[in-house]
């Protein structure tokens, strides 16, 4: 395509040229012959640049590995800089001057180091490489959609742009724990304690000592520790550790409210990290560990195991967790486009391009035989019958002898048999142009062009794109599942006209009863359930997961619930504005209140049936949640 | 339980801010080299139209548009330019003496002060904007394309080539092509000046080596073009047609298919679409609340007008 330089520079030794040709090229020929050479000039270089575009730039292969410590790595650490290597290799006959590659970044990734460009010139064999360096800071995924390519002649005459798509997704695991994660009990020798052997402090029937105490009537004898006794002049009691190694159970709410949030920092990722944490802290302390990831509707479980290859199958699976996107809701076709035809544009645009993908003039045409004009057309049409009456003739005679000058009667007949046609026709037209006018125009192209790009990625007929023109319930489904696919966001309208949450779903609460549920009707003693939930909006509709927790205090497990709280909400209620209060700060006051009310519920009811409350605050460090999480594990220990 | 080791690639430069397009702006000796052909280019046209004018120097004022456009930035300078340029073709002293001036074509063919000054000329343009995608901007058109929710890249931002980039057989090429291309503009029009065209004689052309008359030139140059686009234009889309990748010529299919049935389709699915929305649609209930809140207000208002023109009668009596 011609930039903007070229149009001018073509237009303007065009008319050169054909000021020459025409006149005066009789005075000299230099006008002429100036006029060919630059026209001439800039056309071999159009031609050219064709060439190159069809036979190097269309030709260009991608390739994309992630390096860390010159490694190639499948999967991405959090908070581990990892190096992106895209290779671009012209593999066509054709060479290209002037290649501008820009590596399409993940969501919200940003290069640490090197930049995500490079210019490059790239003859037939060659290769250039784009290197820079990502470092992730939450668990998920990174999806490298491909590379853009923007070639242009040396003189910047003509111009294209190339995606090479190459989509790659590659996994963000959650951080190794291996600081966060060293256990917190007091090592009392340098050996790691054989499976089966734990080193909680908690009382059993084991080898190791616990701790000693005063003797209670029913001891066991053998139990006595006769020397302490001695020395005291009381009976002692030795207090064995338990030798049954801790099952813990980690449970996460995957649900769309919790997938809600600025990318990196929605509450899943931050369960995911806490999870992860968790889920080393106890290997690390040679604890089976299992995990549960909850959705709305389903749940996935890991049963409890203690190998290297479980704890990693768990982090894929925690990092499954956090990559998922909110399900798009209900959303109107028209911004679902506004959304989608950009990303298209950039991702898909040798399939946007007008000669596969036509606007054609027709398409926007509105046929009044759609509207409600259609009834008045049709009553035009059927108002030359009025005629047949007589006394409808004798009516108009009438008036045309009123008003018509005398002997020019037939022109009021005349023009009321014309005056139905004409109108027809100004409807006809003025309704079919409306189509031709914003905001309309716009709107359906926009309809258009994805259209056909869902039916062609679909691999479907040219149905499918009549439907998605017209339906606006499919197409909003096929432009929402296109936006998730491509991890874009869509703006979601999370309060519905009541107040009440859009993605309030009490259900979900019933699939975590259900997962803790089953995960008791398989327990063995010991076990420790962690709850990484969000009931913000759900502190009402607790009772599944209350009779969940208590069947499980019931049977004598411990059950920890660490609830996220929102990062940008205070904690502490503040004091409420006074004088001039803008709306916007009443209703975030009111939201805000809302939600310490439900976490105070949430905490309240919870912990009544038995349950351990964390509030997860986004300051609190993965270091300070174990170390509660290890206050409650030794919270039996008799001292 | 121990993890495997990971060494972290410990960043080697200070990170930079997001968004950065790193691409540098006129290194190298690119630049300068064009610049020089640029101003040899201008010299020699600067001969020429001394030359032709018998050295006036008044012609001198040709080159200054020319030579400021290469060193500074001003898009309208090129177009003066090649406007005085055209005009001093015509008028070689500077002076509209004789208006029109004498036609001279017969004795102006394959003249090499000619041929000098239109590749001096083409040069130049060639010179001028290649220094100008190495000094201001190669590509600029990036910005028309609407911003992608997390899209990184930034294409508001001009990219200028980089000066190192230069090859070495950039300017034979560039010669080269100009030079050609002016002989075969020279040739073109020679062959347009010497054939003349009768439509009623078979065969409709005829050589004249003292020269045609316009009308015969204008029509050679216009049948060239309207052939020569119409056989350009089919060769190219047969190119691209055969050079199609495959999910593209699948979706080329899709839209001729969609192009020739969408008016049966679109009847389809405007009846669907009225099936849905009589489904959809809450059967029809009398609206007696809305009835007897008009009545309502319709006798309030009654009620009200009674009662104000009884108060305004008392009122008026009073008074």
């Amino acid at each position: 395509m011609l930039t903007a330089r070229g149009w001018w520079f073509l237009a303007l030794s065009a008319a050169v040229l054909v000021a020459g040709v025409l006149e005066l090229g009789k005075y000299t020929p230099l006008v002429p012959v100036l006029g060919l050479t630059l026209t001439g000039w800039v056309l071999s270089e159009w031609f050219l640049f064709a060439y190159r575009t069809h036979h190097a730039a269309d030709r260009l292969r991608l390739d994309r590995v992630l390096l860390q410590g010159g490694r190639v790595v499948p999967a991405a650490w959090v908070g581990v800089p990892v190096t992106v290597r895209a290779t671009v290799t012209n593999t066509g006959t054709g060479r290209l001057p002037f290649a501008l590659l820009i590596d399409r970044l993940p969501a919200d990734a940003v290069p640490t180091d090197g930049p995500a460009t490079r210019e490059a010139s790239l003859e037939p064999g060659d290769s250039a490489r784009v290197e820079y360096t990502l470092r992730p800071d939450a668990p998920g995924e990174l999806r490298f959609e491909g590379l853009t390519v923007h070639v242009a002649d040396l003189a910047g005459l003509f111009y294209r742009r190339v995606f090479l798509r190459v989509p790659a997704e590659y996994l963000v695991l959650p951080p190794l724990a291996q600081h966060d994660a060293r256990r917190r009990t007091v090592k009392r020798f340098n050996a790691l304690p054989p499976p089966g052997i734990h080193r909680l402090r908690k009382p059993g029937s084991g080898d190791e000592l616990l701790d000693l105490r005063d003797y209670a009537p029913g001891d066991p004898p053998k139990m006595i520790a006769w020397k302490a006794s001695a020395r005291r002049g009381t009976l002692i009691t030795r207090v064995i550790e338990s030798d049954v190694p801790v099952r813990c159970v980690v449970f996460v709410d995957a649900s769309d409210a919790a997938r809600l949030g600025p990318p990196g920092r929605s509450a899943v990722v931050r369960f995911a990290g806490v999870a992860a944490a968790v889920v080393q802290a106890a290997a690390g302390n040679r604890d089976l560990v299992g995990l549960t990831v909850v959705t709305d509707a389903a749940m996935q479980v890991t049963p409890p195991a203690r190998t290297k290859v479980h704890v990693l199958k768990l982090l894929h699976a925690l990092t499954a967790a956090a990559a998922g996107l909110p399900a798009p809701l209900e959303a109107d076709a028209e911004v679902t486009a506004r959304h989608a035809l950009p990303l298209a544009q950039e991702l898909y645009p040798d399939r946007l391009d007008k000669s596969v993908n036509s606007l054609p003039f027709g398409l926007f045409w509105m046929p009044v035989t759609d509207s409600r004009w259609f009834v008045v057309v049709v009553a035009l049409l059927l108002a030359p019958l009025l005629f047949v009456s007589k006394d409808v003739l004798e009516f108009v005679a009438e008036v045309a002898r009123t008003f018509a000058y005398p002997g020019k009667t037939w022109m009021v007949f005349a023009g009321l048999a014309v005056a139905p046609a004409a109108l027809i026709g100004s409807i006809w037209v003025l309704h079919g142009v409306r189509g031709f006018l914003k905001p309309r125009m716009g709107r359906t192209a926009r309809r258009k062009q994805l259209a056909t790009l869902f039916a062609a990625l679909d691999r479907a007929g040219p149905a499918s794109v009549e439907r998605y023109l017209h339906d606006d319930g499919e197409f909003t489904r096929r432009a929402g599942d296109f936006l998730h696919a491509h991890r874009v966001r869509l703006p979601a309208t999370l309060y519905a006209a009541d107040g009440t949450s859009r993605y309030r779903n009490p259900a979900r609460l019933v699939t975590l009863a259900n997962a803790v549920t089953k995960t008791l009707s398989h327990a063995r003693d010991n076990e420790l359930y962690v709850v990484l939930v969000d009931l913000t909006d759900l502190a009402a509709d607790l009772e599944p997961l209350l009779k969940a927790v208590r069947a499980a205090r019931a049977r004598h497990h411990t059950v920890l619930v660490l609830l996220p709280w929102p990062a940008d909400v205070p904690w502490a209620e503040g004091t409420p504005a006074r004088g001039k209060v803008k709306l916007a700060t009443l209703v975030r006051e009111v939201l805000d209140k809302r939600t310490r009310q439900n976490f105070e519920l949430a905490r309240r009811l919870l912990t009544k049936a038995g349950a351990t409350v964390l509030r997860l605050d986004a300051a609190d460090s993965v270091r300070l949640v174990l170390a509660r999480l290890d206050q409650v594990r030794a919270a039996g220990v008799r001292r | 339980m121990t993890f495997p080791k990971l060494e972290p690639v410990q960043p080697a430069r200070p990170a930079k801010p997001p968004g950065t397009v790193t691409v540098p702006v006129g290194v190298g000796e690119g630049p300068r080299d064009y610049l020089f052909i640029g101003v040899a280019a201008v010299l020699v046209v600067s001969l020429v139209l001394l030359h032709r004018s018998g050295g006036n120097p008044f012609v001198l004022i040709a080159v200054v548009p020319a030579l400021g456009a290469l060193f500074v930035r001003a898009t309208i300078l090129p177009a003066a330019f090649l406007v005085v340029l055209v005009y001093l073709a015509i008028y070689p002293d500077g002076r509209p003496v004789g208006l029109p001036p004498p036609a001279i074509v017969s004795q102006a063919h394959f003249r090499i002060v000619d041929l000098v000054f239109v590749a001096a000329v083409g040069v130049y343009f060639v010179a001028y904007y290649r220094l100008t995608s190495l000094k201001y901007r190669i590509l600029a058109t990036t910005a028309s394309l609407p911003a992608v929710a997390g899209s990184p890249e930034s294409p508001a931002v001009p990219v200028a080539r980089q000066g190192a980039a230069v090859a070495g057989d950039e300017y034979a090429r560039a010669f080269a092509q100009v030079l050609g291309l002016t002989f075969a503009a020279a040739l073109a029009w020679q062959i347009t000046s010497v054939v003349s065209v009768e439509p009623l004689r078979v065969p409709p052309f005829r050589l004249e080596v003292t020269g045609n008359d316009g009308t015969s030139r204008f029509l050679i140059a216009a049948g060239a073009l309207a052939v020569g686009s119409l056989a350009a234009g089919s060769l190219v889309w047969y190119w691209s047609a055969s050079k199609m990748r495959p999910a593209v010529a699948r979706q080329f299919l899709l839209d001729l298919g969609w192009g020739e049935s969408r008016r049966e389709l679109n009847r389809r699915e405007k009846w669907q679409a009225w099936g849905r929305g009589q489904l959809t649609r809450e059967p029809f209930r009398f609206p007696f609340r809305a009835i007897l809140r008009i009545l309502a207000f319709c006798a309030m208002m009654l009620l009200a007008m009674y009662v104000g023109s009884v108060l305004l009668r008392e009122v008026v009596k009073r008074l």
